[in-house]
């Protein structure tokens, strides 16, 4: 056996690199974050072969004087933290001082600095663990960090790196993290002396579009709500935008990149019933929170935390968001196709309440702002609605019950001929000009016989066939009313049932198809979620105790949990080291599943301090009951019933997607039609 | 060759006794069949489904051969209630197909051989053995068995306890939520015994039991239970299990006892009953002095309220139930009057028929 002996400083420098510069991303990562701590404000990347050969970074941050160039690149030297005290509330993004000793230790580095003060540059070289001493160069304020051949020293390592494409898109990667988290710096990425991305500085939405792409931030909900010292802001996808992959999640706690499993199961669980189950939702949000409640100091690269207080933590990202995705009702979220149009409310409303709803609302205000408010009669502004753009719109009117919705049919036809509701036919079956029965004047719109301002222009192409149809009855009124296309709501006006199983209704912006069984389904859901969310769970103590067979770990929780489960319906008890009684279940839920649904409860209690599998588990009964609840295809609905649908659908909250994740409804715009026919070509 | 030739309505009946245990859908096509055998005027019909298994018999017109056959239970029986009653009617068996010709219809049936009928062998073994009127017997069982559970892991409480010591049967049922238990004194004293009935056969035997004084045999054995009544020949495996101590559910000493008319009480919660929720079907229950008011909610906050006038002069009370347990209670019994013992809220709540020991029921409240 060989004896003991030290290691070598620079083999254990070599080792610990590991751990932090595991390949060139890691590395870039690492540059770049001191940039940032540096106070950069413009950032430019250059790599070569995905970094393995080069990685350098240039900033124009404060720099580094040069007597302390060489304690740079000295372990466990940083200039960020001093004490505990400061550990604890840490907000820079560096702070453990080992990231360039360790990138020292393993590839050739070259530190450019000026600081504002100094009248010049100086550079130092390090190699191999070596450091000469600096030597004066010429730059501006700021600092340069050139590492070349990463690995070099460690041909071990080295060979665990992939290609230069591979380690090109994971550098790609770890950079747009860092771009989303400050779209206040500008940044530049070039590889093998191409510039491949440019991001000037701009605002949150502006970054977010960027990096991710303009069709993920015209269909994201945005979101910004704060309670209790938390912050939650961000955008969130709607749910058919999910993708299949995990990797557009991007989570940061306190402007740090992190993976954290409390918060995306939070998040994962406020999409639940809105996603398909094999979809994994999309996302950039920031968590801010005291840095005191929360450890960054866990792992090394520093992607992971632990928050003091998890179940919380927990809770409130998993209400926040799904108060997000539960203002994807048609109102909320603009029209269709044009969905996105200020659908990123963040900075235009950064004052706003920060409140989901309100956000969201907000945005959806902007949104109607190039069109529905727009064309609204003047009669709209005397209801006393200042600041029409604050306003969501359509105002989340409470009720456009059915009855109401026949009066505006009277109104359209004359009150003269006016039939009983039932009587309405569908539209097909009376040879009318199916356009004609469409709209009905929006509640407070100019009352019938006042004269109407001229139509606003979305409509114009289909002119003509409103004009055709109007030949019969009061036709300068209906005119009127088909034309004046602000006094549609969101989802339009039933025109007619397609094979039983679409609607199709006229709308502001155009045509709009509905899945009928889909939305009617969603309708009932969500009523009766909203049910039963306000009478808690009524619990059915047992005569005959169910025994349940439970590990230590389960028998733990049990003790720890035990004020949690009466709220929840249950009531446990320990019977043996190994047993539990379950002595009562919430009456809702099927006693036989009781024990397994006991024990899942114990795991997430375990794991995030909270549990929703009741919550889910009542939810997905409820859903079973409106599947059943629902219309089904085949089933022919009367118009004012189509329109009924559509009121509701207005109304309720997740509108946009069925339980199952499918979309309810889709628009097509006049513009689009128009390109079909090639009108205006 | 000719099987048998008969009138089609000495053949319905038994077919129709014998139907209910043949499972629709089953991975072993002969249990899906029914059993004919024939010997002089003689013929036998057994259906089974490996748990229970019931043998009727009927005499026909001829039945030249001793022989046996299976074919489809459910097509048999759906051929002889199609036909005109009091048709006649003639079987003929070939290797394997059976024909039933009626006047001017005929039906080529697919068969598989008798031999081939997986029928319960009786444990040769006897224990107890008693026999009661059929009429007592059902009503028995008809008290308790809607408390049975479904298909419960605890697979001890799908069925129904039948207990026999002294002279005295008593038979339980619970689901775990709520139980019932009634007792009735046997003509003659006969060994102790404890068997639980799986569900169905407690369904299939208030089914065939007939509201008559004629008797009834039950014998224990072993494993098997036999119920021999009328032309009747039912025998069932019984659940090997531990059924739970139900004297220690059944609450003792109970002092708010309030005797209210049944059927006023059972239309009062039925109407009650359409504003509860659908879902949950919880109903409150407030005593006051001199009365009992029925209260349901539902979702969408609307209410029914029922008021029933009783002799109450103790505490106030507010407990809530599931209401279909407390409206099976109701439909099950007969009597006049029920008489309601309560706790407290948390408490189970006993239902008894005034002035009769033989009856007893336990729920337990909703916290709604
Ligand atoms: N781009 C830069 N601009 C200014 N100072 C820098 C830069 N990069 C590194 N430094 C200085 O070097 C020190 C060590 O960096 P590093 O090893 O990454 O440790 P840490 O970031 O954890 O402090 C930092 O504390 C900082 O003072
Ligand atoms: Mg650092």
């Amino acid at each position: 056996m060989r004896a003991i002996e030290r290691l070598s400083p620079a083999l254990i420098a070599q080792i610990a690199a590991g751990e932090v510069v595991e390949r060139p991303a890691s590395a870039l990562k690492e540059l770049v974050e001191n940039s940032l701590d540096a106070g950069a404000s413009e950032l430019a990347v250059h790599l070569t072969e995905g970094g393995i050969r080069l990685i350098r970074v240039e900033d124009d941050g404060q720099g580094i004087p040069q007597d302390q160039l060489t304690l740079a690149l000295t372990s466990h030297a940083t200039s960020k933290i001093r004490d505990l005290d400061e550990l604890e509330q840490v907000r820079s993004l560096g702070f453990r001082g080992e990231a360039l000793a360790s990138i020292a230790s393993i590839a050739d580095v070259r530190l450019l600095a000026r600081t504002a003060t100094a009248d010049q540059a100086w550079a130092i070289r390090a190699s191999g663990g070596q450091v000469d001493p600096p030597e004066p160069a010429a730059r501006t304020r700021g600092c340069t960090i050139t590492v070349e051949e990463l690995y070099a020293h460690t041909p071990a390592r080295r060979k665990f790196l992939k290609s230069a494409a591979t380690e090109f898109g994971h550098c790609d990667e770890a950079l747009r993290r860092l771009a989303l988290a400050r779209p206040d710096v500008g940044w530049k990425l070039h590889h093998n002396g191409r510039l491949v991305r440019h991001w000037a500085a701009c605002s949150l939405p502006a970054r977010i579009s960027d990096v991710m792409g303009e069709a993920f931030a015209q269909e994201a909900l945005p979101l910004e709500v704060a309670a209790g010292g938390l912050v939650l802001r961000g955008v969130v996808g709607r749910p058919a935008a999910a993708k299949l992959g995990r990797d557009a999640q991007y989570v940061y706690v306190n402007g740090r990149f992190v993976r954290d499993r409390i918060l995306s199961h939070a998040i994962r669980q406020a999409y639940q019933d809105v996603l398909h189950h094999e979809r994994q939702p999309v996302y950039v949000l920031f968590l801010e929170l005291d840095p005191a409640l929360v450890d960054v100091n866990v792992h090394p690269a520093k992607t992971e935390v632990r928050f003091r207080e998890s179940g919380a933590v927990h809770r409130f990202v998993f209400l926040a968001v799904q108060r997000a995705l539960a203002a994807t009702s048609p109102g909320a979220g603009g029209i269709g196709l044009d969905a996105g149009a200020g659908s990123i409310g963040l900075d235009a409303d950064a004052d706003a309440d920060a409140d989901a709803d309100a956000g969201a609302g907000a945005g959806a205000g902007a949104a109607a702002g190039n069109g529905l408010i727009s064309g609204r009669p003047g009669a709209a502004g005397s209801t006393g609605t200042v600041g029409a753009a604050r306003q969501p719109w359509p105002p989340r009117q409470s009720a456009w019950p059915l009855q109401q919705a026949d009066t505006h049919y009277a109104v359209l036809f004359g009150a003269s001929d006016r039939r009983p509701p039932e009587s309405v036919q569908p539209l097909a079956t009376e040879g009318e000009s199916t356009a004609l029965r469409a709209p009905a004047p929006w509640p407070g719109a100019a009352p019938a016989g006042t004269p109407v301002p001229a139509w606003s222009d979305p409509f114009a192409s289909a002119a003509g066939l409103h004009d055709a149809g109007a030949a019969d009855g009061p036709a300068g009124q209906r005119v009127a009313a088909v034309t004046d296309t602000a006094v549609l709501p969101p989802l339009g006006f039933a025109l007619a049932q397609l094979h039983g199983i679409y609607i199709l209704a006229q709308a502001a912006s155009g045509l709009v198809i509905v899945d009928m069984h889909a939305a009617h389904e969603r309708v009932v859901y969500e009523r009766l979620k909203a049910s039963f969310g306000e009478q808690g769970l009524p619990s059915q103590p047992l005569l005959i105790p169910r025994a349940m067979a439970v590990t230590a770990l389960e028998a733990a929780a049990i003790e720890e949990f035990a004020e949690v489960f009466p709220s929840l319906g249950f009531e446990l008890a320990l019977m043996g080291p190994e047993t539990a009684a379950i002595r009562a279940v919430p009456a809702l839920i099927d006693e036989q599943a009781s024990a397994h649904l006991v024990r899942e409860l114990l795991r997430e209690l375990r794991d995030f301090g909270a549990s929703r599998v009741l919550t889910e588990r009542r939810d997905a009964l409820l859903a079973g009951f409106a599947c059943h609840g629902a219309v089904r295809a085949n089933r022919s609905l009367t118009v004012p019933e189509m329109n009924a649908l559509l009121r509701d659908m207005e109304r309720i909250e997740r509108a946009d997607q069925c339980n199952h994740g499918r979309p309810t409804w889709r628009a097509v715009s006049i513009a689009d039609l128009d390109k079909l026919f090639m009108r205006g070509e | 060759m000719l099987l048998i030739k008969a009138q089609r309505d000495r053949l319905l009946a038994p077919l129709q006794s014998v139907i209910g245990i043949v499972e629709r859908r089953h991975t072993l096509p002969i249990l899906s069949n029914v059993l004919i055998e024939t010997a002089g005027d003689r013929l036998d019909i057994t259906a089974t489904d490996l748990e229970v298994q019931v043998r009727t018999w009927t005499s026909v017109t001829e039945s030249p051969m001793q022989d046996s056959v299976t074919l489809s239970a459910r097509k048999l029986h759906d051929i002889l209630r199609a036909l005109p009653a009091g048709s006649d009617l003639a079987m003929e068996a070939s290797e394997n197909r059976l024909t039933v010709k009626a006047s001017r219809s005929r039906f080529n049936l697919q068969t598989l051989p008798g031999r081939d009928f997986p029928q319960i062998a009786l444990n040769p073994e006897t224990g107890a053995s008693f026999s009661l009127p059929q009429g007592v017997l059902r009503k028995l069982l008809e008290r308790v068995q809607f408390a049975m559970a479904v298909q419960d892991i605890r697979f001890y409480l799908n069925g129904t306890l039948l207990s026999v010591a002294n002279s005295t049967l008593t038979v339980v049922a619970t689901d775990g939520h709520r139980l019932s238990f009634t007792q009735q004194t046997l003509p003659e004293t006969t060994a102790q015994a404890e068997v639980i009935i799986p569900r169905k056969s407690v369904q299939e035997l208030i089914k065939l039991l007939q509201p008559v004084d004629d008797p009834v045999q039950v014998t224990l054995h072993g494993n098997q239970v036999r119920f021999e009544f009328g032309s009747i020949d039912l025998i069932t495996k019984v659940i090997d299990g531990k059924f739970p101590d139900y004297q220690r559910v059944i609450p003792t000493g109970h002092a708010k006892i309030v005797e209210v008319d049944r059927l006023l009480m059972q239309q009062a919660l039925q109407r009650a009953a359409i504003l509860s929720n659908e879902k949950i079907r919880g109903v409150r229950l407030l005593l006051t002095k001199d009365s009992l008011a029925v209260v349901c909610t539902n979702n969408e906050q609307e209410e029914a309220q029922e008021e029933l006038e009783v002799a109450y002069n103790q505490e106030p009370l507010d407990i809530g139930f599931n209401i279909a347990y407390l409206l099976d209670v109701l439909n099950h019994l007969s009597s006049e009057q029920v008489a309601c013992h309560f706790g407290d809220t948390n408490s189970s709540v006993l239902i008894t028929v005034p002035g009769q020991e033989d009856f007893k029921y336990v729920v337990m409240p909703m916290r709604i």
